[in-house]
């Protein structure tokens, strides 16, 4: 990862004006502009270790660059995309939640609840959307945000009461759901030749990159992830960016979960369990800073297609899927390290 | 020991470093600095930051090599490979913040890595015999079995000093020892430095606060520019003086003391009441007037000022803003009615310290939670102005603020409140911890917005610095505003009388 060792020499350099003079291209970046390297350098090393992976796959594997591949690799990572961006706000906020890979398999079971109703598919669509959004917001953001409570219990408790919740209605069986029209295109259809999830992941992609960047919504979540008390001193409202924060969060997760249960054409106690560890390793590669206030979507993204080009790429080569949790986990602590070291010299 | 030797300068010097130069890369730090210290001295040392005063004294304890120049310790020169080989010949340095292994028992702390043993076992006997003697002899009470946590901030002090002590250390180096102490323990610190002189132990005193130099020290060095801008003996040392030698330029150019005719009252204050802080507090202030706030810590101003602002509990009595009558209910509505604060810690209260110069310049100004698209150019245009009236020395906008200096950070704490329109500014602490040239900038645009008829409270603990920018000024004792004196006739010996309750 030479990309990232550039980026942590140009740190190193001692220099009382706390500007240390860059090297090579991050040289260029920074005179480019600060703003372009303050934002990239967070995500520097993930982003480089994508390329080299990409370009390495692309020599040795015949199948790797061709449109049903990468098709395939965004489309099944559709649900991994919407969940980590949900995260990632609440991660900026200095928070985290356990229970985004819960509330992605109860927004399936939602679906199939409402459809078994003889509701149509756009409001069943709306009902599991909605009901991550309370269910993130009004019950975790409120407990977190307004009482004060620790994000770590509130969240692990509503992950273990969610998934208790799903196995208790679907007794642990996999809900088949017939798929009809609108619902089905969610999950199969296609736009441009372009798979619907590729789409949705894109959309959520840029609306939130937009509403961080560019909303003061956005710009407090960083200031209350960075410091709450200077943040209520200037006189955001830290309760709602918090609950906020939250509702996004199982707004993600629901749509995954919606996604997930139009591409299988069921709702699945289990299908979410996973997820949510991948979620936090995907925002965590992508430069996010679990200390808050440090990071964004496009970092996100980065950490997302990593780990999605890293699985598929193992898969490809025929590595055993046991082995890819392995080198997901490598790689993600070789990340943290990278920018623990580089935090340090920052500050 | 040797004897006090106070009469010959130089001869009799415990610890004496001459012609002292030293250069990181091409920046010169110090060029040829004399300094030294002699048994039972105290030797003040101050300086504006990067004045050179912390690199002379991590020379003097073997953290950093001069690059050329001689140190002698009692009449034999010597060169110090690291803080540990000047600790072994008697130089021990007293850090800001003290570390210590919280776990651990006091006895542990003082003989960290030296606890004595017998054989492979420690003898616990032996340990805490020679840690209850060095407490002994700071006169302290403090029980050595209990775990280092529980210390107070002058007691994390008091440890770090016994361990020094514990290695027989004859001089003693502190670095602004008081910044993180209250006045109470400040004075605390001071009785145990009082004994220390008189044990023959030589000490420097690092400070950016001159009423510490006046309490315990002999000798004041002033340096600037990593040179020596002037010794001189602690009585003559007065504020005025120091303050000169330190920015090199006159008082006059320091504090921007100007006239306003004052005009409507913008911030009346009635009966104001907060149980446990402050008692029936009443006061007035007019557009472009500047009203100070004295008294010791914990006598209740900063509490005064934040539940003005509505950053804690809602006070009782009553508050008028421009005349209306207002009742704080958190910091969102007092920005509403025209009510800022800069707040004093920055770190904890100020600055969100990841984030840019521009993300917090433009903080308050963003507060609301829209999701209506910003003016980025405009917020820009903002931030370049203040970046530029303010003088805020940074690289550029996008720079995370921890990565400046003190002085720069608490402009930036002040930039937030600018250009909003604000009625009245309540400032806690404006130039805590800033060096003296960052505090003339922050002066000079408190001067600015009383001009513009802002109506401003300050609550300072430097009282010459109240005298100095304030129309007026209210003394607090207890929690009660025991007198309101005007700045220009008044004097700090009297300030100081009325905040101890010394007149009443």
């Amino acid at each position: 990862m030479s990309g990232a060792d550039e980026v942590q020499r140009d740190d190193m350099l001692p220099d009382a004006s706390g500007s240390p003079p860059a090297a090579g291209w991050s040289r260029g970046l920074r005179r480019g502009g600060g703003w372009i390297y303050a934002r990239v350098r967070v995500y520097a090393g993930a982003l480089s270790a994508l390329v080299i992976l990409g370009a390495y796959l692309t020599a040795t594997q015949p199948f790797f660059l061709t449109r049903a591949n990468i098709y395939n690799i965004l489309s099944g990572n559709a649900d991994l995309m919407l969940i980590s961006i949900g995260l990632t706000f609440v991660v900026l906020s200095a928070g985290f939640d356990l229970s985004v890979g819960a509330m992605a398999a109860a927004a399936g079971l939602a679906v199939y609840e409402v459809f078994q109703a003889g509701l149509p598919s756009g409001i069943a669509v709306f009902v599991a959307l909605s009901l991550g959004a309370l269910v993130g917001g009004g019950v975790n953001g409120v407990l977190i945000g307004k009482f004060k409570l620790s994000f770590f219990v509130v969240t692990l408790g509503m992950m273990s009461l969610v998934s208790g919740a799903v196995d208790v209605i679907t007794n642990g069986e996999t809900e088949t759901i017939g798929n009809t029209g609108f619902f089905y295109s969610i999950g199969n259809g296609s736009v441009l030749g372009v798979p619907a999830p590729i789409w949705i992941s894109l959309a959520a992609l840029v609306i939130a990159a937009l509403v961080l960047n560019h909303t003061a919504f956005g710009r407090a979540v960083y200031a209350v992830g960075g410091n709450p008390e200077a943040a209520r001193l200037a006189g955001i409202d830290v309760t709602l960016v918090l609950i906020l924060v939250y509702a996004i969060a199982g707004l993600g997760a629901a749509l995954a979960g919606v996604v997930d249960a139009s591409r299988l054409a069921s709702a699945a106690p289990s299908s979410g369990s996973s997820l949510t560890l991948t979620a936090a390793a995907a925002v965590l590669l992508g430069g996010t800073s679990f200390f808050g206030g440090i990071g964004g979507v496009a970092g996100t993204l980065v950490g997302v297609l990593l780990i999605s080009v890293l699985q598929n790429g193992l898969g490809l080569m025929g590595v055993s899927a046991f082995w890819q949790g392995v080198v997901t986990g490598s790689v993600l602590i070789a990340a943290v390290a990278l920018d623990r070291l580089q935090t340090r010299k920052g500050t | 020991m040797s004897e006090p030797d106070a009469t010959a300068h130089g001869r009799g010097a415990l610890l004496e470093l001459s012609g002292i130069h030293k250069r990181f890369g091409s920046t010169p730090a110090l060029r040829g600095v004399d300094f030294g210290v002699r048994p039972g001295e105290v030797h003040a040392l101050l300086g504006q930051n990067g004045s050179g005063k912390s690199t002379l004294m991590k020379v003097a304890y073997g953290e950093l090599s001069p690059t050329s120049g001689r140190l002698v310790l009692d009449g034999v020169e010597r060169t110090f490979a690291s803080p540990q080989a000047a600790l072994d010949a008697g130089i021990a340095a007293v850090p800001q913040e003290v570390p210590l292994v919280d776990s651990l028992s006091i006895v542990e702390n003082i003989l960290l890595g030296r606890l004595p043993t017998h054989g492979l076992r420690v003898d616990w006997g032996r340990a805490k015999r020679r840690a209850v003697d060095v407490l002994t002899m700071l006169n302290a009470e403090i029980d050595p079995d209990a775990p280092a946590r529980r210390l107070r901030p002058s007691e994390r002090q008091v440890v770090a000093i016994a361990r020094a002590l514990a290695v027989d250390a004859r001089i003693l180096i502190f670095d602004e020892p008081t910044s993180s102490l209250t006045a109470e323990h400040a004075s605390t610190l001071f009785g145990i430095i009082r004994q220390l002189k008189e044990r023959g132990v030589g000490m420097v005193f690092i400070s950016q606060r001159l009423q510490d130099v006046h309490e315990v020290s002999d000798r004041v060095t002033v340096m600037r520019d990593g040179l020596v801008a002037g010794i001189l003996p602690a009585d003559e040392a007065d504020h005025d003086t120091i303050t000169e030698l330190m920015i090199g330029r006159s008082l006059n150019e320091y504090f921007h003391k100007r006239e306003v005719e004052p005009g409507e009252p913008l911030l009346e204050v009635e009966a104001l009441t907060l149980p446990g802080s402050f008692e029936d507090a009443a006061f007035r202030v007019r557009a472009g007037e500047v009203v100070g706030l004295a008294g010791l810590v914990g006598c209740g101003r900063v509490d005064l000022l934040r539940s003005i602002y509505g950053a804690d509990h809602p006070p009782q009595g009553r508050i008028r803003v421009s005349g209306r009558d207002y009742r704080p209910r958190g910091p969102a509505s007092s920005v509403r009615v025209g009510v800022g604060m800069v707040t004093g810690d920055r770190k904890v209260e100020g600055l969100v310290m990841p984030l840019s110069v521009h993300e917090n310049v433009c903080m308050v100004r963003n507060r609301r939670l829209s999701l209506r698209p910003l003016h980025h150019a405009a917020d820009r245009r903002v931030t370049r102005r203040l970046m530029q009236r303010l003088h805020i020395q940074a690289p550029h906008a996008d720079v995370p603020v921890q990565r400046l200096s003190g002085g720069n950070q608490q402009k930036v704490v002040l930039a937030k409140w600018l250009g909003l329109d604000m009625k009245v500014l309540l400032l806690d602490e404006p130039t805590r911890g800033v060096d003296v040239g960052a505090k003339a900038e922050i002066y000079r645009i408190i001067s600015e917005l009383a001009e513009s008829g802002v109506g401003m409270v300050v609550s300072s603990s430097e009282n010459p610095e109240l005298l100095g920018i304030c129309d007026r000024i209210l003394v607090m004792f207890r929690g009660r505003i025991v007198a309101e004196l005007d700045a220009k006739e008044t004097s700090e010996r009297e300030v100081v009388a009325f905040a101890t309750g010394a007149a009443a």
